[in-house]
């Protein structure tokens, strides 16, 4: 049997091979896999693949019929797309587009077991295989919808990228452009120029390298969903805070926060047992909160989701897990539950930060929880009466090496000496040259 | 760029600038200290802070030409070769007390030198003349 080799099916193999890639990225980088709307996304790729594969082989083997399944392989491919692409922003699977491509599935696959739905041509010197007639028209139709869901798709995820990950998203962005709007727009331009196929084809190939690149830099652009996370306390039955994460700035103390989570659970007390689920909305967002035997978990959020409320469950099912003895003991110290951050970790990974809004902001380890020597917290107040300059060295102390402060203390009172030695006439006597430079 | 600041002076321009307190300039100071961005020299009551690489010597004289009078003295010595001591502070238009301190602090780091025939003249160390001019030329 001779194979028809070409470009086409060059290039047509080459993109699955980069498919391939994308989807063992996309597996293999979240710590948590069962988000139903990258699920389908996921398919929705892998059928998108399969057709390119599918229409690598009909061309290599010149058969017809491989040519009408590569076309059918567009209906479940566009499906899982738009339920993906919908779920990520409704969490629901029903769309009014979903509806429309399922009416139209059943003609295209009628229109598909028509005699003339695929023909067999010599174009630029190779032989073709390609649909025809209705086949052809329906088949363009069904992957721009996918592709242009996609780009809706890509939209989204570019605009709700976090500061931390904006360049990756640049980039994964224009990825995107090259896939569609460019590759979409050569392949339409193919019903009146055959050659133009491979354009798009080698358009859809530099999208889908730039697209691995970015993913492979940062794979939590495919987990960016249109919602932002704020802060998740963990308090017990007393109301004191055990455990306090921020992904974003809230500017609400913990203090204010876990006052107003305690008066939340005392009026809710009456519909909310144990193991209860409560959403509460409020003027920018909305706080769920989860109760159970030994605490109160309230998490901050931009807007509810399903995926969230689940996260909520199984975090505080595995803190209360986790940190049994300690809550048997009414253990108060929040230190004690620093290594709830592995459950934020397993839970919430997917989330990004939101710290950071812009490069101008200063990043800085909070010092809000270092516990510094009574007499060197005098000291230091005294140099740094300013509260607000205390905790920023504080914050510094954090990463400072432990010699620092007392070769700082001795240095601040080699400074402090000079200043009352050097008498004010021998102060001007140096700074007069400069100042008249200036002048 | 100023090589050769001390902290009294760091601090006045600093903190005119930033808000913040001596404290937390301190803290920074210490900061580059530890980490060798910058090094101490002591020149006579002050800390003199300067860049890492830069030699120690070079940072003293940096710090003493930061003065104007001082400044007015070596350029004149630059360009006469020699001077006497009594006709300086004529020569530049100073006082005469501002300039006979200053002609000691010059002679106690030996950036200048009497000269060895004619005891009341006064010239720059020629060990030290290549960077003074240097250093002049820079700033």
């Amino acid at each position: 049997m001779v194979l028809n080799w070409n470009m086409e099916v060059i290039v047509d193999f080459i993109i699955v091979a980069l498919g391939l890639i994308v989807l063992s990225i996309s597996y293999y980088s979240p710590k948590s896999k069962k988000i139903k709307s990258l699920f389908f996304i996921r398919l929705g790729w892998i059928f998108f693949w399969m057709y390119i594969l599918f229409d690598g082989l009909a061309i290599l083997l010149i058969n017809e019929y491989i040519s009408i399944f590569d076309g059918l392989i567009l209906i479940p491919m566009t499906i899982c797309i738009t339920i993906g692409v919908t779920y990520t922003i409704k969490e629901t699977f029903y769309s009014k587009g979903l509806l429309f491509i399922c009416g139209l599935s059943t003609l295209f696959i009628y229109i598909g077991m028509q005699p003339g739905a695929t023909r067999i041509y010599l174009e630029a010197g190779y032989l073709r295989v390609d649909w025809a007639g209705s086949f052809n028209i329906m088949g363009i139709l069904f992957t721009s919808i996918s592709v242009l869901y996609l780009f809706f798709w890509g939209i989204k995820t570019w605009k709700n990228a976090p500061f931390l990950i904006k360049k990756e998203a640049n980039i994964f962005f224009i990825g995107i452009l090259f896939i569609c709007p460019l590759g979409l727009i050569f392949y339409v331009l193919y019903l009146f120029e055959t050659l133009l196929i491979l354009v798009s084809g080698f358009m859809t190939m530099i999208g889908s390298l730039i697209f691995i690149f970015t993913l492979a830099r940062e794979p939590k652009l495919l987990y960016i969903l249109p919602f932002t996370i704020y802060r998740i306390v963990v308090k017990d039955r007393d109301g004191q805070p055990l455990y306090d994460h921020d992904w974003s700035d809230t500017n609400i103390s913990e203090a204010i926060f876990t006052g107003f989570l305690n008066a939340v659970q005392l009026m809710s007390e009456e519909v909310m047992h144990i193991g209860g689920l409560l959403d509460i909305n409020l003027e920018e967002g909305i706080l769920i909160v989860k109760e159970s035997k030994n605490i109160t978990v309230g998490l901050v959020a931009s807007k509810t989701s399903k995926l969230l409320r689940d996260s909520v469950i199984k975090f505080t099912d595995d803190f209360e897990m986790k940190f049994e003895r300690e809550l048997k003991n009414s253990v108060k110290d929040m230190s004690q539950y620093d290594a709830a951050f592995e459950l934020i970790e397993k839970y919430f990974s997917n989330f990004p930060y939101k710290v950071i809004k812009s490069k101008k902001q200063p990043l800085l380890l909070t010092g809000k929880y270092v516990k510094i020597p009574l007499e060197l917290e005098n000291k230091l107040r005294k140099i740094f009466p300013d509260e607000e300059e205390y905790e920023a060295i504080k914050t510094e102390l954090i990463k400072s090496p432990l010699s620092f402060i007392s070769e700082f203390s001795t240095l601040y009172e080699e400074f402090k000496d000079e200043i009352e030695k050097i008498s004010d006439d021998e102060m001007k006597y140096l700074d007069e040259n400069n100042e008249k430079k200036k002048q | 760029m100023n090589p050769g600041v001390h902290f009294s002076n760091l601090r006045k321009k600093a903190l005119s600038e930033e808000a913040g307190s001596s404290g937390q300039l301190v803290w920074h100071l210490e900061m580059l200290l530890k980490f060798n961005y910058i090094k101490k020299i002591k020149v006579g009551h002050y800390s003199v802070l300067l860049p890492y690489e830069l030699d120690e010597d070079v940072g003293r004289i940096l710090f003493i030409l930061r003065d104007r009078i001082n400044n007015k003295i070596i350029h004149l010595l630059i360009e006469n070769e020699t001077f006497i001591k009594s006709e300086i502070y004529k020569k530049i238009d100073e006082k005469r007390e501002d300039v006979y301190y200053r002609i000691k602090t010059l002679l106690d780091y030996d950036i200048i030198i009497l000269n060895q025939d004619l005891d009341k003249e006064m010239c720059i160390n020629n060990d030290l003349k290549e960077d003074i001019i240097k250093i002049l030329d820079a700033t």
